[in-house]
């Protein structure tokens, strides 16, 4: 029997195959035991992989929800004390549960209202701090980035400046030099010149 | 530059793409752009440098350098490319030099312990909850065990969910070569993970730290 490579495992695995080859692995698997004992193993690893996950936090989000649940959740106190307070203080007991039903509903309605008015706001808050905050975070980058950059030049400019003054030096050597070669040459013409003019002195008869 | 208008074609505000939030950034210096790219990828980064080196300060302390490095060289991002394979090898190269930093400092590895970088998901009983706390220690304990190109295959695929092809062309080898990886990756970590729970079972109040280096066969 030939068995599927470990590659097409692995595509089979994580759903990257096609329905095709889907199908031909999994008929593989019934009949092979021994592909079955390697898949059932790394479906299990897979498994374990999941129990550790990294944290996800929205702080910010989630203390602005709650506040907002609280929030609501006094409101619809205040509204049920005062709605009891009248219900009390009414004596027709006939038009009570009609007007009982109705302010129910307004109620409901106006807390409703408010607790979606109240989420708005503070989605709208949160994002507004988000892109603030991001905005904040990233202009502090920019700064000590520029910051770097400044600061790189001015190495780069010091190190300039200091090439430019050694290349003087060695010019200002370099030319001194050339002028003592340039004087103790014209010196060895002059006197080799002499010695010409005394050899030829003593050569006419 | 204002992006109303680039929003009333249908091509600016949240819907721009990583590559056109990338372009502004590259060729105008665009902070908000930036600033969105941040927002979208902090995460994903952040947990790749978790769980590749096992820390959960050094996966933050990679994700900031990895957005001052996208910053600093943003000129050097080509658009034909995809923006997110630029990222994660921005993110893994990181990782790697932490690594290396690790070999050469072996104190500093694994020292954090920290419930911070523990998280697993709700059960119903404290009992549950304690056991699959466990096995997530186990789990991070032996992912930092196999060898580092297992691991980042590992996460990029697993925990990424990045397809085959994609983790290929962000490490720039073969698709072969990559599902290869992961199937030794996940063998070694099964044999890793059976190694931790025989050595826990007879000792149920054993410490957490589940792996003695004694008892290590890789």
């Amino acid at each position: 029997m030939k068995h599927p490579n470990d590659e097409q495992w692995m595509s089979f695995l994580y759903d990257e195959t096609t329905a095709a080859e889907a199908g031909e692995l999994k008929a593989h698997l019934e009949t092979c035991a021994e592909c079955r004992a390697k898949a059932d193993g790394w479906s299990a690893t897979r498994q374990s992989l999941n129990t550790w996950q990294t944290p996800v936090t929205a702080p910010t989000l989630k203390r602005s929800t709650n506040g907002a649940i609280k929030w609501a959740l006094a409101a619809s106190v205040v509204l049920l004390v005062g709605f009891t307070a009248g219900r009390i203080s009414q004596p027709n007991s006939v038009n009570l549960q009609v007007e009982l039903a109705k302010a129910r509903q307004e109620i409901a309605a106006e807390v409703k209202a408010q607790l979606q008015a109240n989420l708005q706001e503070i989605a709208r808050t949160t994002t507004v701090a988000n892109q603030e905050q991001s905005r904040q975070l990233f202009e502090e980058f920019l700064a000590k980035y520029q910051t770097a950059r400044a600061e790189d030049q001015q190495t780069t400019v010091n190190w300039l400046r200091q090439m430019e003054e050694r290349h003087k030096t060695d010019f200002a050597w370099l030319r001194k030099d050339l002028e003592t070669v340039a004087v103790m040459a014209e010196d060895k013409l002059n006197r080799t010149a002499m010695k010409v003019q005394q050899l030829t002195a003593l050569n006419t008869p | 530059m204002s992006a109303s208008w680039l929003n009333k074609l249908g091509l600016g505000g949240a819907e721009a793409t990583d590559e056109q939030l990338m372009w502004r950034v590259r060729t105008q210096d665009d902070s908000s752009a930036f600033a969105q790219i941040v927002t979208r990828w902090q995460g994903p980064i952040q947990r790749l440098g978790l769980r590749i080196t096992g820390d959960a300060h050094r996966g933050e302390d990679i994700a900031q350098e990895t957005f001052t490095r996208l910053f600093a060289k943003r000129q050097d991002y080509e658009a034909s490319g995809r923006f997110s394979t630029y990222l994660w090898r921005i993110a893994l190269n990181l990782c790697r030099d932490e690594l290396r930093r690790r070999v050469r400092r072996p104190e500093a590895a694994l020292n954090d312990q920290t419930a911070e970088n523990w998280e697993c998901p709700k059960s119903p009983s404290p009992d549950t909850e304690l056991a699959q706390q466990e096995r997530a220690h186990q789990v991070r304990d032996a992912l930092q065990r196999i060898p580092e190109h297992y691991r980042e295959v590992l996460v990029l695929r697993h925990y990424e969910d990045l397809k085959f092809r994609e983790i290929a062309e962000v490490l720039g080898i073969p698709e072969g070569t990559v599902k290869s990886r992961m199937a030794e990756g996940l063998t070694q970590m099964s044999r890793l993970l059976a190694q931790g729970a025989t050595l826990r079972e007879p000792r149920p109040n054993t410490p957490i730290r589940i792996f003695p280096a004694e008892n290590l066969s890789l």
